[in-house]
This record gives structure tokens, C-alpha cells and sequence, in this order.
């Protein structure tokens, strides 16, 4: 594998062929979000209490807030062609992980489309998706078939997961008793490797060390050009030197969308900016 | 996995209820691949954290009927008239547990599961069925016991044994449709897990599992054998050892019991398993 140049990162999209990925001005709404009854009791109360201004007739006061829509995204559109990487940034609660869960199908939006044309690979949390009974080894074999595959392909793919993970004896050790960077390159190396066709990552890039980064960003470049990978995370240098383009939300809105570069020099003005 | 097109869309359009309830039976086949990985794990699993392993499921159900056979027939000298009393136990005990197994991990097994469902989109229903597929483990460990003990009273097992294979299918069903039904209001409202415990421990004193239904005075017998977990405990004794052929009315009734729990239990399963991830 030939060392790409760091901070070239655009390689050339097909323009003509269709994207991988493509969102709808999807909408996510949260309805409770004032008031989230989690027990029967809670639910009874909150029941009671509807029924209760209705008797009464009463208009709602301020608690009528809790029934308030909360768009947790609204009307995000973009599309994602293979070979590109685009870096998602935003303050905390944007809906940077929100809009992972909707693309990756965990939840469905209350508004919009997303159009997949491809297999999904996720790392949104370093340690959910494991089983920390289960050794390196078992959770490979697991999480390959939560993806969809089946032994004899994960069986394929085995040798460049543990080349690249580097876990050495490791693998055969229970996965709780890892420590976050193992966790880290175990999952991206997962990720990546098994072969989908779009890759979404929740900020676990900035876990590993810098050899760990070095070489995440070779596998950008080598295993990119025909796969979508979306890489949340707030660290601007990040987006710069991985990604091609660059999304930015603010309070579940794009505001911006673009040349990486571009959008990331734009997000860390506005941050350390009067805010 | 084939590269294939999926589209997503918003709430707007929702299939229909036959339609929710065929993808749920498609996702189970296009997924038994998962299934089976989270069943064989499970059992793994269970075997590493502790020394004896799979045989405490063996040791469980003895020791419990070591103790009521200690209670029963030591303390109320209450012994049954012409079978032992272990074995008695022992095999009610085996089929009440299907279903209170069913009831109680049905409860919480999507908020056991929640770290690997929130991280990435597989069909729900592979974490339920490996459920049932445990339970029939468990079930298949604990008859080579009732074996042993059949061996140690001399009993042999009666002609009606043949009935057992539909009768264990059908239960299978039956506690099934229960995890079904029960597991998305088991995310969505967290104490129905303390609910649960008290109604396992209910129905165990309201079923014969540890008395006959003798004991239960003639006139209110027939009241009491409504309750199909009373059938669930008693029916397999008639069958295994006792010789006796089921009432074909209450084997029917059983029978339509299980059935409709297991479609009820597919419906609402189907209907609710999409709003799910959002509570967990």
C-alpha cells in the first residue's frame, strides 16, 4: 500500500454514476420529550392529567410544552457518492448520531427518504454492538452476522481484520477486559473490512493512538474509492485530512454542506467565535 | 450480503398488519444465520461465567424439588397417593418453567439486548426466537433428569407419551407468542419486570405444580382448569407416566389457547417493534 499524501483528500467522484447514500430532507421528531413516561405509574399520572384538562376543559399551560415537537433533524438533503468521505460536525446534540441511526436503519425517520444502495458497516459506539463476555474472535463472528454475513465470508476476511486491528493474543481475551483503543481498532477494523459498501463512524477515530490514526486514514484512501464513509467527530484537523466533504448541523438543520476544507475552517470560526 | 436498494421512508406509509406480520416471519428466515449465532453464544456464554456451567440448569430444578419434596411430604405430610412425588414435581415443574422462562426473559430481553440493537439495523426478532430456541435447550438438559428419576421409581413411561411431541410443539408456541407479545411492552414500560415476578410466583401456587388438582375442591375444578397453564402442568403427567388420555375438550382448548397467543403475539409484536428502539 502506497502512503497517500495526507492532506489531498479529495479523490475524484464519478459524477455520473448514482450515490450510494441519499437523504430526503428526513425529519426526526421527538414528541415526549418534556415528559418521557417510563413506568406504568408515570403513564397513569400523565393520562389522568389529559383526561383531567379535558373534563375541565382547561387550556394547557406551560406543561402543554411537554407534547411540543422537538426535531431532533430537520430536513436534512445530501447525497453520497462512492468514494467520498464526508465529516459530520456540530456542536453536541446537533443530531450527528441521530442522523447515523437513520441512515444505518436503526430508527426510521418521522419524515423524508433515505434511498441505501449498499451494504452497511457501523462503528457508532465503541463498546455496544460487543458482547463483553465474548472474546475479540466470537464478537467478530457475531457482529459479521448482525451485518448480514454468514461464517465462511467473515471466515475470508478474518486474516486483514486481525492484521489490522493488531490485537495479537488479544482476540482470544474476553472484549471487557480491552482497553478503548483496543475497542477502537477492533470495531473500525470490522467496519471497515467487512466490505460494505457505505461505512458510518461515530467519533471513534479520536480514540486510537496516532499510529492508529495513520493508518485509518491509509484505509480511507486504499478501500474508498468504491464505498461511501461518513465520519462524525469535532475535531476539525480530523475532517480536513480524511474527508472530501463535510456536513455541518446545527440544532438538527444543515448549515452548511460542501468542500471539507471549506466547511471545517467555516465550524471552527464559528466555535471559538462569540458564542 | 447483496448490494440491494433499500429505501426508507417516513412514518407516513404503514403497511398493513398482514404486511408488518409477513416481514417479521421474512426477516426471521432471511436472518436465521443471526439467530443462530446469538442462540449458540447464549449457551456459550452461560457456560463460561460460572464453573459447573450448563449443569446448573440440572441442578436448579433438583435441588428445587428436593425442597418442596422436603416441605410437602416431610413437613404437611401431604405425599400424592400412588406416584412419587419427586417425579411428580419434577415434571410439572419442566413444562410450568417453559412458560414462566418465557414470561420473565420475554420482559426484559430488548433492554438486555439494547447495546446491540442500537448499534446497527438488525430485524428485532432474532433476539426473540433464540429465546424459545434456549428454553428448548434448557427443556431437552432437563428431561434427561426426568429420565433418571422415572429410572430410580421404576416408572416406566406410559403408551400416551406419544402425545408429548405435538403437545411440547404447541407449548413451544404458545410461550413463544408470549415473548412476542410481551417484549416491546417489557422496553416500553420497565416495571412490568416487577409485575412479572409477582405473576410467575401467582401462577405457581395456582397451578398444580407443587399439589394435585385434587386438592382443589371438586365443585371449583372446573373453574380452576380453565387457567391453560394448569393444563400446561398437569396434561404432560397424564401423558408421560400416568397412562391417562387428556381430555380431548381441554387438549382443544389448550391447543386454540396456544395458537392464539402465538398470532396475537405476532400482531402486536409486528405493530410495535419499529417505535421500540426509541424507548430503549
Amino acid at each position: 500500500m502506497t502512503e497517500p499524501s495526507t492532506d489531498t483528500p479529495a479523490r475524484s467522484v464519478a459524477p455520473d454514476s448514482e450515490p450510494l447514500l441519499e437523504c430526503r430532507s428526513i425529519s426526526v421528531r421527538y414528541r415526549i420529550r418534556y415528559h418521557y413516561s417510563d413506568t406504568f405509574k408515570e403513564s397513569f399520572i400523565h393520562a389522568g392529567r389529559i383526561v383531567y384538562e379535558k373534563i375541565r376543559r382547561r387550556q394547557r399551560d406551560n406543561r402543554g410544552d411537554e407534547m411540543r415537537d422537538f426535531y431532533a433533524l430537520h430536513g436534512v438533503t445530501f447525497e453520497a457518492y462512492a468514494g467520498d468521505v464526508i465529516g459530520l460536525v456540530g456542536h453536541n446534540g446537533a443530531g450527528k448520531s441521530t442522523l447515523l441511526r437513520q441512515i444505518a436503519g436503526i430508527e426510521e425517520p418521522d419524515e423524508g427518504e433515505i434511498i441505501r444502495r449498499g451494504s452497511i458497516g457501523t462503528l457508532l459506539n465503541l463498546s455496544s454492538g460487543f458482547k463483553p463476555e465474548l472474546s475479540g474472535i466470537e464478537n467478530i463472528y457475531l457482529r459479521g452476522a448482525i451485518l448480514g454475513f454468514r461464517k465462511d465470508e467473515i471466515n475470508k476476511i478474518m486474516p486483514k481484520i486481525l492484521d489490522f486491528c493488531e490485537l495479537g493474543d488479544f482476540i482470544y481475551a474476553p472484549f471487557k477486559t480491552y482497553s478503548a483503543g483496543m475497542k477502537a481498532r477492533l470495531g473500525f477494523s470490522l467496519a471497515m473490512y467487512i466490505n460494505p459498501q457505505i461505512v458510518l463512524l461515530d467519533e471513534v477515530i479520536g480514540v486510537g493512538d496516532e499510529k492508529f490514526k495513520r493508518k485509518a486514514g491509509n484505509i480511507f484512501s486504499y478501500l474508498g474509492s468504491d464505498r461511501a464513509i461518513m465520519l462524525a467527530t469535532h475535531d476539525a484537523g480530523t475532517i480536513k485530512k480524511y474527508c472530501n466533504k463535510c456536513l455541518w448541523l446545527d440544532h438538527g438543520k444543515m448549515h452548511m454542506f460542501g468542500d471539507s476544507h471549506e466547511v471545517a475552517d467555516a465550524y471552527v470560526k464559528f466555535m471559538s467565535g462569540d458564542r | 450480503m447483496s448490494a440491494r436498494t433499500v429505501t426508507v421512508t417516513g412514518k407516513g406509509a404503514r403497511p398493513s398488519t398482514l404486511q408488518a406480520v409477513a416481514g417479521v416471519i421474512r426477516d426471521a428466515w432471511q436472518w436465521r444465520q443471526l439467530i443462530r449465532a446469538f442462540t449458540l453464544y447464549g449457551i456459550k456464554h452461560d457456560k463460561r461465567n460460572n464453573i459447573l456451567g450448563n449443569l446448573w440448569h440440572l441442578f436448579n430444578p433438583v435441588l428445587n424439588t428436593l425442597i418442596f419434596l422436603f416441605v410437602v411430604v416431610v413437613v404437611f405430610k401431604r405425599a400424592n397417593k400412588g406416584e412419587p412425588y419427586p417425579l411428580f414435581f419434577f415434571c410439572g415443574s419442566m413444562f410450568f418453567r417453559i412458560w414462566t422462562v418465557a414470561i420473565s426473559r420475554g420482559t426484559s430481553v430488548l433492554v438486555q439486548q439494547a447495546g446491540l440493537i442500537k448499534s446497527a439495523y438488525f430485524p428485532r426478532i432474532t433476539v426473540l426466537v433464540p429465546l424459545s430456541l434456549r428454553s428448548a435447550y434448557d427443556f431437552a438438559l432437563e428431561s434427561l433428569v426426568l429420565i433418571v428419576i422415572m429410572l430410580l421409581y421404576r416408572t416406566p413411561p406410559a403408551w400416551t407419551i406419544v402425545l408429548l411431541p405435538p403437545f411440547l410443539l404447541i407449548t413451544f408456541i404458545g410461550s413463544f407468542g408470549t415473548v412476542l407479545m410481551i417484549s416491546c411492552l417489557g422496553a416500553r414500560f420497565r416495571d412490568l419486570s416487577n409485575v412479572v415476578q409477582h405473576v410467575n410466583r401467582m401462577l405457581f401456587y395456582f397451578t398444580p405444580v407443587m399439589y394435585p388438582v385434587t386438592f382443589i375442591a371438586e365443585k371449583y375444578r372446573h373453574f380452576y382448569k380453565l387457567n391453560p397453564i394448569t393444563l400446561a402442568v398437569d396434561m404432560p403427567r397424564d401423558i408421560i407416566y400416568r397412562g391417562v388420555i387428556p381430555n380431548p375438550i381441554l387438549l382443544a382448548y389448550y391447543t386454540v389457547f396456544c395458537l392464539a397467543v402465538f398470532f396475537v403475539g405476532l400482531v402486536v409484536f409486528a405493530r410495535l417493534q419499529g417505535r421500540v428502539t426509541k424507548y430503549l
